[in-house]
């Protein structure tokens, strides 16, 4: 009796093998393995290196392009760390008499970007040594291109000369604070 | 019982590939680059299957493109199936066209009754990637499964 449910047993464990091994599709697999190097970008083009501001009198407060901005600067950088737009006033400044001009009278401001950083909105006088305008987003230095447009103004003092004035600018894009 | 087991799995799907390594070298941001570095193609997978039942053949990226927190998407990597050798089976979107890899395993062909009897299938392909524009620069590597199964 007992070896007779011992072999009943048996064949119903033997079904369930059969039947198991039946049901599972067989699949063979192969990986393959996939590399590629993205090489560096980090590159910084201006519209227009020009900034006149045309004739002012003692006292004058000139603004280029009231309403919009006067240039832009196009930045890309895919190094995947915060870089910043700077800017300065480059080499010394003369006036119309000759004379040196304090490069405070010159102020800047981002009027805006399309990056996701952030801008410096403020009106900020210039200086010789560059100042922050513009310090990437997380989408900024991931590759994608920012346009960072700048306004300018001349304030000129009551007790400065008439005349022609023009500023040499410069703008560094750098991953230094 | 257990010697019964290992016969009725004994294997009778084979796939081989006769080279597993995929290496786009160098590239720009926004630049796109096809790799067959055997002229016509880059490397083969070897079908075949005494099973007498139709197999499948399917790809799934299971690591994308990474380096640190960054990935590219798998939609840009892409296959081609270049010619099927002996094969009589179904190329899924045809033979010289080219389809984005995906997560999920994509069906690349069919096989036909003639594949199931022992012969074997050389799938040739060649692969293509096009680096988005907003790539942060690195090393990427990423792996694809090939997979072979009587499943659809």
């Amino acid at each position: 009796m007992n070896m007779k449910r011992s072999a009943v047993v048996a064949i119903m464990a033997l079904s369930a093998v059969i039947f198991v091994s039946g049901s599972t599709a067989e699949q063979a697999t192969q990986d393959m393995y996939a590399t590629v190097t993205i090489n560096k970008v980090f590159s910084m083009v201006l519209d227009n290196a020009l900034i006149d501001f045309g004739y002012a009198q003692p006292g004058d407060t000139i603004e280029l392009k009231t309403s919009s901005y006067y240039n832009e600067v196009k930045c890309q950088a895919n190094k995947g760390t915060t870089w910043h737009l700077k800017i300065a006033v480059m080499g010394t400044i003369t006036g119309p008499d000759g004379n040196p001009v304090a490069p405070e009278i010159f102020k800047w401001q981002v009027f805006d970007s399309t990056g996701d950083g952030d801008p410096v909105k403020d009106w900020t006088p210039f200086s010789a040594t560059p100042k922050v305008a513009y310090t990437s987003g997380q989408s900024d230095m991931a590759g994608r291109e920012a346009l960072v447009r700048f306004k300018y103004k001349l304030d000129l003092p009551k007790d400065a000369t008439g005349g022609n004035y023009r500023v040499r600018v410069l703008y560094t894009m750098t991953d230094n604070p | 019982m257990m010697m019964l087991c290992v016969a009725t799995s004994d294997a009778a799907l084979q796939m081989n590939l006769d080279y597993n390594m995929l290496d786009f070298g160098a590239m720009n941001t926004g630049e796109s680059k096809e790799i067959s570095i055997k002229g016509t193609h880059h490397n083969t997978l070897t079908c075949t299957s005494t099973n007498n039942m139709t197999w499948y053949l399917k790809a799934q990226v299971v690591k994308p493109f990474s380096f640190m927190q960054y990935t590219i998407p798998e939609a840009n990597f892409k296959w081609t199936v270049v010619s099927v050798g002996a094969g009589k089976g179904i190329v899924n979107g045809g033979v010289n066209f080219t389809f984005p890899f995906s997560r999920t395993p994509t069906l690349i062909y069919t096989s036909d009754p003639d594949d199931n009897t022992g012969t074997a299938i050389d799938i040739s392909f060649r692969y293509s990637l096009d680096v988005p524009e907003n790539q942060v620069a690195g090393n990427y590597n990423g792996t694809v499964r090939f997979i072979m199964i009587e499943t659809l």
